[in-house]
């Protein structure tokens, strides 16, 4: 969708170059996104092909800087704002940036409706928060190319908290406090969303949570669009000791979420009778080595299967640690609800190949809405992008937000509040819904096998959407995965 | 068990009390000093480790957190521990095992609001206090219930032996302490190691 003709000298890209140098996955995310994001200071507009005559709707990116940054860019831009921080204690970091992006309308009543982003472009779960990101962008730029809201822009100011727990809640106050923002999408890490919560229930704001967690959580502030344990550890479980065996060696990230995954594990093996070979946790910052060497005890003591609850930059080291030892993931694989295509893009569709997750959401789901929302992924942000459960829970609820905001008039998160929970839409997944009483979401899970082209063949469906149970301790496998059998190596039929 | 007239000393010694705060120095670590402080507690912070309790901790505010968990206090579950409070961010069945294990009579839950921690400190002391006093009572009850039965199985002994009757057999038994100048527990128990050396059960 943009002008490439018109490209302006000067230009540049979403992300500076320095910032990621040393990673491993730097040139690949350079290359997936330096195409799409760019910046035109001249004129401080890129205009959005493919828009009616009459409405000139022009993408407007402007890069905040915090006065640490580098000068050249803002030196340019014809619109720079500085993102100050008062708050010594934040104040020190050197590139907190805000990319603030907004899409003028011809005529608008009132101001726009601002939405602060708070997904992580740097740090261990930056990979997945940059996709949520890129679908928030996509959704509120399809919101506003459709009229807005009541005639209103969506401007979305989006912060990069660094995956740092106490950023979210300084960056979150201080949107809220100084930028008249009350809603808001991100968090990542429970221990992101629980640094935000206290800050958006004192200033009655709403954040909108799209990411997989462990449940045992409601906060009437908190609208949550990813899957609950029953969603996805549940069946993933039930998948797994149904298929594989009962013999299985558990390792995961070393915070919450993979604590309780693992506790719903245990007592589904305890009850079939089978072993909890090992139960391991590594930091989420841990090393290769340590990642080499989980490999290879696993590989001595041959497990049915490995469920995996680690995050971020360790799913990669785990999958290569896997394969360097010579595990074959059709004799082992490796069961995660944390894997997506998101990080099979980053280690390379030959390391995940044969592994399984549970998600709600593929790529590979076969609905008009998913096929439509890739096609303009790729024509809005690059064509090699893949898409992954968390961007798409990102997505839906941008348009869920737009929908409430239409049906009560306002952008208020107290009026929201009412017409939010229970709320329906057709999201790429199949429709969802948002739970009266727990602010949930209805959710279809689903088995996939990780294929030879990054994707997932998706080997089973729960036959309609589940609700999600955040509160529920002991669990029990769901029917559904009765009828999966041996049957595994194709994929199941489409919808 | 008695009642204790100490809800209002209870009240009255919270602003002398040496507070000692385990919590990481975030929003609800500072919201719970300062609220501590407002309400006149001398306050010590720590975080996230402390292997030796100060002395003359009175309470104890203990975050717990999921990255907690493998933390090991070896002060808690003593005798001389004082009240624990934990503040707890997650409700999830893993958090709330661990605040089991710490035996506590209430919980802040976060956010930390300034409203309800000193009633919380209150009902921590106040139930501290009454299961101390709780478990002396039980104490002296099972030692009470102890003698009882030594003199009761020593009566038995001499009924059977002498052919007399319970009365008679308690006299015995009272006549001999008071002429040893023992206990009549003593006596009985005497009798009973007498019999079982004899061998005549």
């Amino acid at each position: 969708m943009m002008s490439d003709g018109s490209k302006p000298e000067g230009s540049w890209q979403f992300r500076r170059d320095g910032r990621r140098k040393g990673r491993a996955r730097s040139s690949a995310n350079q290359r997936q996104t330096g195409r799409s994001l760019e910046y035109q200071p001249k004129c401080g507009r890129i205009p959005l092909l493919g828009m009616p005559g009459q409405a000139r709707f022009l993408l407007e990116l402007v890069y905040l800087q915090s006065k640490l940054k580098t000068p050249q860019h803002g030196a340019q831009c014809t619109k720079v704002v500085h993102f100050h921080l008062k708050k010594p204690r934040f104040g020190g970091a050197s590139f907190l940036a805000l990319f603030h992006l907004s899409i003028a309308m011809a005529h608008t009543k009132d101001g726009p409706i601002k939405i602060g982003v708070l997904y992580s472009t740097t740090g261990v779960t930056s990979t997945v928060e940059e996709t949520q990101q890129r679908a928030v962008i996509m959704a509120a730029e399809e919101v506003n190319r459709d009229g807005g809201v009541l005639g209103r822009e969506i401007e979305l100011l989006c912060v990069n908290p660094e995956s740092n727990p106490r950023r979210y809640a300084g960056i979150a106050e201080q949107l809220i406090l100084e930028h008249d923002v009350r809603l808001l999408f991100g968090c990542y890490m429970s221990s992101t969303r629980k640094a935000v919560i206290p800050i958006v229930e004192r200033h009655d704001a709403l954040l909108f949570y799209a990411t997989p967690y462990e449940g045992f959580e409601y906060s009437r502030n908190v609208i949550y669009a990813g899957a609950a344990p029953n969603q996805n550890s549940l069946p993933l479980a039930g998948f797994m000791l149904s298929n594989f065996g009962s013999r299985v060696w558990m390792v995961g990230s070393d915070y919450i979420c993979p604590y309780e995954s693992n506790r719903v594990m245990s007592d589904l093996i305890l009850e079939r009778g089978g072993e909890k070979i090992s139960e391991t946790y590594l930091p989420l910052d841990a090393t290769w080595e340590s990642y080499l060497d989980v490999a290879r005890r696993i590989k001595s003591a041959m497990p049915d299967f490995i469920f995996s609850t680690v995050v971020g930059e360790g799913i990669t080291l785990l999958h290569r640690a896997f394969a360097t030892v010579g595990l074959d993931p059709y004799a082992v694989p490796i069961a995660s609800h944390m894997t997506s295509e998101a990080e099979i893009a980053i280690m390379g569709a030959d390391l995940a190949e044969g592994h399984i997750t549970c998600a709600a959401y593929f790529q590979s789901v076969d609905t008009p809405q998913n096929r439509h929302a890739i096609s303009r992924y790729h024509d809005r942000f690059g064509e090699q992008l893949v898409t992954n459960m968390c961007w798409e829970a990102a997505y839906f609820q941008m348009h869920m937000l737009a929908d409430a905001i239409r049906r009560v008039g306002s952008d208020d998160p107290e009026h929201l509040l009412r017409v939010l929970p229970g709320l329906e839409y057709d999201a790429p997944q199949g429709r969802v819904r948002i739970d009266e009483h727990n602010h949930h979401t209805y959710l279809r899970p689903r088995i996939g096998r990780a294929n030879a082209h990054g994707q997932f063949d998706i080997l089973v469906s729960a036959p309609e959407r589940a609700k999600a149970d955040p509160y529920v301790v002991s669990h029990s496998t769901p029917d559904w995965l009765g009828t999966v059998g041996k049957n595994m190596q194709g994929s199941e039929d489409r919808e | 068990m008695t009642r204790i007239p100490e809800h209002a000393t209870v009240l009255r010694q919270i602003r002398s009390l040496q507070v000692v705060v385990i919590h990481p120095p975030d929003q609800d670590g500072d919201e719970l000093s300062a609220q501590l402080h407002r309400i006149g507690c001398n306050v010590q912070t720590y975080w996230p480790e402390l292997r030796v309790l100060p002395p003359d901790t009175g309470i104890v505010l203990l975050a717990v957190r999921p990255e907690t968990l493998g933390i090991e206090y070896p002060w808690i579950g003593q005798p001389s521990t004082p009240p624990v409070i934990p503040v707890v961010t997650y409700e999830s069945p893993i958090t709330i095992e661990a605040v089991l294990q710490l035996n506590a009579f209430t919980t802040i839950a976060s956010p930390v609001r300034s409203f309800g921690l000193l009633t919380a400190i209150a009902v921590a002391l106040m139930q501290h206090k009454a299961r101390h006093t709780r478990e002396r009572y039980i104490q002296r009850l099972e030692q009470k219930s102890t003698k009882q039965r030594v003199v009761q199985q020593a009566k038995q002994i001499m009924m059977e032996a002498r052919g007399i009757s319970e009365d008679e057999a308690y006299a015995i038994l009272r006549s001999q302490s008071m002429a040893k100048r023992s206990n009549i527990e003593d006596v009985a128990h005497n009798i009973i190691e007498a019999h079982k050396t004899l061998g005549l059960d």
